[in-house]
Order: structure tokens, then sequence, then C-alpha cells
């Protein structure tokens, strides 16, 4: 650990003193770094393989490099790390420098032209600013030899070329906040009005697998220098986990606060999983502002208007892209049951927020549709329901009850006049355990998980897991998604090795998440660069005619544009 | 998960459990490259590696064979929502030049992409009904408005089609094509150009990313071929 401090405190202190020489303008290099604005406000320009013309964002540094300078691994082609004490270091025939990437040599698919680069030395002299601007211009690395025919050679002006040092001179310098010699330390979230018991079962899924990561660890620090599979190469990475639970209570208004006053007592390095049965938004703003990391909440109401540069990832769209699947589904089905519509909603976001998006999206794609809508106090549901199951006008009766799933088809089993019901995936259980038989064949709910719950082998060793640490399955889909996010987090902080960058860790779950973690709750689950949502679509399903066997799709899985 | 050592559940077996989870596909990939690779070097294919374009030291090598590809059945959906059934799109009469890409890659669809840009101006002049093919391996995140901005910013012309459509349909096109990637993760995917003569059997596929005067070197010998 000493040798690597010592390393990064060299390399800045050679970063400042070549970035001293150049006047550049570290903020406007960042604006060329991520998104190719060069300084007189033309798109940046280069030459890629010989011949090819580029330009503008799609080539900026950032695309390839990352925004966390940490390069990537992608198509067989490696692009290397450009942080500032990779940059303004000489690379050196050193072990420990050929460990960096060892990891990416052991896990990953790559071709073999992929390896050798990765193998190969590079050794090299420090970057200073004119051998820099010569390689981003012509292509020539610091020891003078030729760059891969990937990396465009840009036409930059002296100004950009020093702008663009004086950013990298501060690019990932150092570890972000929340992590130690000997400790990562970490959030998650938890709302006030959580069910308690589905808040109990959320915490001991999330201790059990901290638990479990700790004992690891601490078996692989009792034995450091027992080594098979090359382990003492990792052993300054290994970290024990410290969970932090942030309960928020109060209205949503003061959780950013909230947030914050807890963040300032402990900096932790990412936020994983959490318990919010309401919108997410004040904690994904919390997330952005402090860039922290935010790995796949528990919430039904994720921050939906889609941000590439945004710190929260999430499973799926939630409620929001239930309503659009189900304005596609009510679309293609055509005929008169779609003629008129009527959705109830309990008032508050989890019944407001799906009924807005609902008419919106049924306006754009089937504007024939008449649709009314009501509102109801959460408390006023059921008389909501009796009334409008009275209007046998109505052919599809589409209901939005937030967390009165069981209160909205208790009032269904007393009568239903519209030709279809359907409900939102809050209501999955109330559906499966109490709707009267002769309802089935008519109500419908909108569901964005999988619909082959035996599809999926990690399904069996997640439960199996749980099962051998007693952990009670109170809500599968929940608890399976809580083990997901702190899986993906624990492969992602395997990954970065010592490189405790955020942006690294984000960069390379954003790469990792469609390798085989799912543990059978989506039919997918794949980011890439800039994804936020790991599952895209949803189906409207219906209750098997053997009940024991749970629900089946009612037409194929939708993905809402 | 290896409950037995951490060591080895969290870093040799964590690969070992990939490959165990993908390995029937990975191994069909795999024996299938090696058969393309022992094909390649033998009758069945023309493998050529073509060494860098005159004068663009920064150029790799790529290799050209030829290969007998069948366009799946399939109904896709283009840039502005149509639908288009994909074995008349590239078996028509048209000649037709394909890659496989997705919007949010950071490194080679842009690259991919940006050769396809630089280089249609010259391929619609060397055949006028030239039709250049692009199909998102990403079709979930890649619905038609993110493929017509995509296209949009890079200069796409009329000649040029997005495609998208159902993840099934997509991986079946994919397998017809033998770009499937390895362990199940499409940041693994790979360089490939496919170009296609109406009246002439089979496919020629570059592997590898040749620059925009190798492409159209290319396109214009195999327009020439008897």
């Amino acid at each position: 650990m000493t040798r690597v401090l010592a390393r990064i405190a060299l390399a800045v202190a050679v970063a400042s003193s070549s970035a001293a020489g150049a006047a550049g303008d570290a903020q406007r290099g960042r604006a060329l770094y991520l998104r190719g604005a060069t300084a007189d406000g033309e798109p940046l320009a280069a030459t890629v393989r010989g011949d090819v013309p580029v330009s503008g964002a799609t080539f900026a540094c950032a695309r390839c490099h990352r925004r966390s300078g940490m390069g990537s691994s992608e198509g067989g082609v490696y692009v290397p790390p450009i942080t500032a004490r990779h940059l303004f270091a000489a690379r050196s025939m050193d072990r420990a420098l050929r460990n960096e990437r060892f990891k990416e040599l052991f896990m990953e698919a790559q071709p073999h032209g992929f390896w050798s680069d990765v193998r190969m030395p590079r050794a090299r002299p420090a970057y200073d600013a004119e051998l820099l601007r010569r390689a981003v211009s012509d292509g020539v690395d610091a020891a003078g030899r030729a760059m891969d025919a990937n990396m465009p050679r840009y036409r930059l002006s002296r100004e950009d070329a020093d702008d663009l040092l004086a950013y990298l001179a501060t690019l990932s310098a150092g570890a972000d906040p929340g992590v130690d010699d000997t400790h990562v330390q970490l959030a998650t979230v938890v709302a006030a009005g959580a069910d308690p018991r589905r808040k109990a079962a959320f915490l001991t899924t999330a201790r059990a697998f901290v638990d479990w990561i700790n004992r690891d660890t601490a078996n692989d620090l009792a034995r450091g220098d027992f080594s098979p599979w090359f382990r003492t190469d990792f052993k300054d990475a290994w970290r024990r986990w410290k969970l932090h639970v942030w309960e928020l209570d109060g209205p949503q208004q003061t959780w950013p606060a909230q947030l914050r006053a807890r963040y300032r007592e402990q900096p932790v390095f990412a936020v994983v999983s959490g318990l919010v049965p309401g919108p997410w938004a004040p904690v994904a703003r919390f997330c952005d502002a402090e860039r922290v990391p935010c790995l796949f909440p528990n919430t039904p109401l994720p921050q939906t208007a889609h941000d590439p540069q945004g710190y929260t990832l999430y499973f799926s769209g939630g409620l929001e892209l239930e309503a659009r699947a189900l304005a596609r589904w009510l679309a293609a089905r055509g005929g008169s049951p779609r003629r008129s519509v009527v959705q109830v909603h309990v008032t508050g976001p989890l019944g407001a927020v799906p009924a807005r998006s609902f008419a919106a999206a049924l306006a754009e794609v089937a504007p024939d549709v008449a649709l009314d809508s009501v509102a109801v106090a959460p408390g006023d549901l059921d008389a909501a329901l009796r009334a409008a199951a009275g209007a046998h006008a109505t052919d599809t009766l589409v209901v939005w009850p937030g967390a009165e799933g069981a209160r909205a088809v208790a009032a269904l089993n007393d009568g239903v006049g519209a030709a279809r019901v359907v409900l939102s995936s809050t209501a999955l259980d109330a559906v499966r355990d109490d709707l009267a038989p002769a309802l089935a064949g008519r109500v419908r709910v909108v569901s964005p998980y999988e619909s082959d719950l035996a599809a999926h082998p990690r399904r069996f060793r997640v439960r199996a897991w749980m099962r051998s640490r007693r952990v009670a399955i109170v809500d599968w889909f929940m608890q399976a998604q809580t083990f997901y996010a702190f899986t993906v987090l624990q492969y992602g902080l395997e990954h970065l090795l010592t490189d405790f960058h955020r942006d690294y860790l984000l960069e390379i779950i954003e790469h990792e998440a469609e390798n085989d973690l799912n543990p059978g709750i989506y039919p997918t689950l794949a980011l890439g660069p800039g994804q936020r949502f790991a599952s895209k679509g949803a189906h409207v399903m219906q209750l098997h005619a053997d009940r024991r066997r749970g629900f089946v799709p009612d037409g194929a899985w939708i993905v809402p544009e | 998960m290896n409950a037995r050592g951490a060591g080895r559940r969290r870093r040799a077996a964590r690969g070992g459990e990939r490959t165990r989870r993908a390995s029937p596909r990975v191994r069909r990939a795999a024996a299938l490259a090696l058969l393309g690779a022992v094909a390649a070097g033998t009758a069945d294919g023309h493998p050529q590696h073509r060494p860098a374009g005159a004068g663009t030291e920064a150029a790799a090598d790529y290799r050209v064979r030829t290969a007998r590809y069948q366009a799946p059945a399939v109904e896709l959906v283009d840039a502005s929502g149509r639908a288009v059934r994909l074995e008349r799109l590239l078996g028509g009469e048209r000649p037709v030049l394909l890659q496989f890409i997705f919007t949010t890659c950071t490194t080679i669809c842009p690259i991919m992409s940006a050769t396809f840009a630089s280089a249609q101006a010259q391929l619609v002049a060397a055949h006028p009904d030239t039709l250049l093919v692009s199909i998102s391996i990403d079709p979930e995140h890649d619905t038609p408005a993110r493929l017509r901005a995509f296209g949009e910013r890079l200069g796409a012309g009329e000649r040029w089609r997005f495609l998208t459509g159902r993840a099934g349909d997509i991986r079946r096109t994919m397998r017809a094509f033998d770009v499937l990637y390895a362990g199940d993760n499409k940041m693994y995917h790979q360089f490939n150009t496919f170009m296609r003569v109406p009246g002439r059997e089979g496919w020629t596929r570059i592997d590898g990313t040749p620059g925009t005067a190798d492409l159209v070197a290319e396109y214009r010998a195999l327009l020439a071929a008897p």
C-alpha cells in the first residue's frame, strides 16, 4: 500500500509540475475530454484507422477511456487507462503494473489480440506537455512508438492541448472518499413507511451478504501469504465492508438534507440497494450531487428521465414502465374492449405517477380511445372500485392501487362490470392469493418480472444461499433484487483492485451487468455505457388455469419506446 | 459460488462459474470459430490477410473470406418504426453491406459506423443500388428513436438502414451470421462487416477493421469479380 501511495504522490507531483508549465484551463479541458467541445466552440475533429474522419462527442476521450479515465475493454480492443497517475509516471517492467490488468486476462472472454495488447509491457517515460500533445495529435506514445490504429489522431490547437493536459492532471488523481486501508464504507437507504416485515427481510438479506463477504475477506487476510491462484497479488485490494443503514423519515422534501447529514457524518464509497416504497428521486439527487454510485435500489418509482450521466442504476422503469407497456398492450388488442377505458388510481405518487404516464402513452399509441381517470384516497379505493364496477359500459378498468392491492382485489371480488380489469404489479400477490376464481379470466396484472421463474439456474443457487443462512424469504423479488445489488457491488469492487474511483465502479458494472448474475427475477439484466435501466420491458400476465402455477404472460414481452 | 476458500470463490472460481454456465454456447462458439479458422486456411473459404492500405501506417490488417450465410426469416423494425422482412432486405436485388452495432457501445461501433459513414458516398458510387444495413445487437435499448438519433449523428444517408427488433429475432440473425459473442455479454462482440452481391452465392465476411479506402476497394473488387 505504501508503495502505491508513494507512486500516486509522485505522479501528482509530476503532473502538477507539468501542468504548471502549461496555462491550460482544467474546466475547458473537462468539456473537451467528456464532450469533445473545443476552446473555439468547434466540435473536436480527428482521423481514425488511417483515413476515417470523425468528430464530436462520439469520439471525445471519455467515449473510450471513460469518465474515470480508467479505460475500457470492448470488442477485443484494449483501451489503456489515462488517469493522472498513469500518464504522468514512467512505466517500467514491473510485476505490479502487469497485474494492473491481470483481472481482464483472467476473467474476460476476449480474443488473443486483446490479451497480447494487455500483456505488452509498454515501458515508457512519463508524459509531459509536449509528449502528450504529440500522442493526441500524431498517435506517437511517450517512448516514440506508433499507437494503436483505433486511437484517433486529433486536430488540436495548442490551447486545447493545454486545457486537456490541465484536466488530465486532475483526472482520478486520488482515491474517492469512503475507503481506507482496511475498510470500504457503504450505505443502504430505508425509507419510513416500508412494511416492517419487508424491511426486516431486506436488512437480514443485506447483512447476511456483508457478513459473508467479511468472513471471506478475514479468511483471505488470515492466510495472506498463502497464494494459490495468485491471491497474494491482490492482497492490497481486499477491504472489509462496513454497511451503514440510513433510515429516512419525515416528508420527502427533507430527505436530501437527511442524506447529506448522514454522508457528512460518514462518507461512503457507494450506496447499495435500498428499500424505498415511493419515489427514488430525492435519493437520486443526492447521489448525483455527491457523485456516489447508488446501485439497484428496491423502488417502484425510479427517476425515469434518462440521464446517461446519472449515478443511480435501476432494475427497470418501475410503475411508469408498466403504464407505458400497458398502453401498448391495449393498443395492440384492437376491437371493442379498448374503446372505453377507465383508470382508478390512488392519490399519491404510487397511483398518480403511473396514471399520468398511462394517459400520456395511451394518447400517443391509441388516440381513438376515450380514457376517464378517477383519483381516490387509498382508504376509499374499495368504494370507488365498487362504484366503477357497476358501470357496465366500461370495457377496460385499469387500477393503480399503490400499496392497496389487497383492498383492490377484495373490492373486485364483490363484482366487476368491465370486460377486463388490469392492475399494476403492486397487486401481484393479492391477485394470486385472493382473487375470486370466477374473475380469473378477466383480470390481468402488469409485471416487469420474469414470467418463467424456473428459467434461470442462478435462482436456485440464490435461494439455497438464503436458506443455508436462515434468511427467511418474505418477498422473493425484493430479496433477490437485494442479493443482485450486493453481488454486482462485490464483482465491481473486485475489478477495481486498488483503483477506488466511483466512476470506474459504475463503468465496470455497466460492462459486467450482462454477465450471468441474474437470479431469475428479470428475463435479462444488461447495461451498456450510459445505460441506467437493466431490464427494459414488461409483460401483461394472467393467472394460469391451475392457480398453483401462478401467472402466465398474455402476449409478448413489451418494450415501450 | 463455491463455498470453499474465498480466493477460489471470488477470483478463480468466478471465471470458472461463468464459463460453466455459458459453456455449451461458449464451446459451440469456440468450435465454430476454430472451424472458421481451419476453413479459412483450407479449401472452403478464400482467406486473405490484407495488409494495411497504402500510406495508412495506422490501419491494422483484416481478413476477408466467403461464407454461405442465410439471412433468417424474421421481421425487424427500422429507425422510422416500419416493419422490415430481413430475408427480403438482405436477399433482394440490391448489393448489401451489413454491420452489427449498438448505440451505447464505447469503442468499436463508433469506429465501424464512422467507416460506413465515411465510405457511403463512394460505395454508392461503385453501385447505385448499394444498401448499407446496421443491425442493433442491443435491441431493447436501441429503440427506433435511438437508432434515428445515432444515424443523424453519423450523417447517415438514405441508403443506410438501421434495424432493431425483438431480442429473439436479433439473436437468430446473429447466429445466422456467426457473430454471437462469448460470455453472453455484448461488450465482447467483434469487428465484422459483411457484403453480398445479388445473384452470387454467399457473403463476403471481413473480420477486423478496414479503413475507408480498404472497404471501398474490397467492395469494388467484389462487384467486379466474375
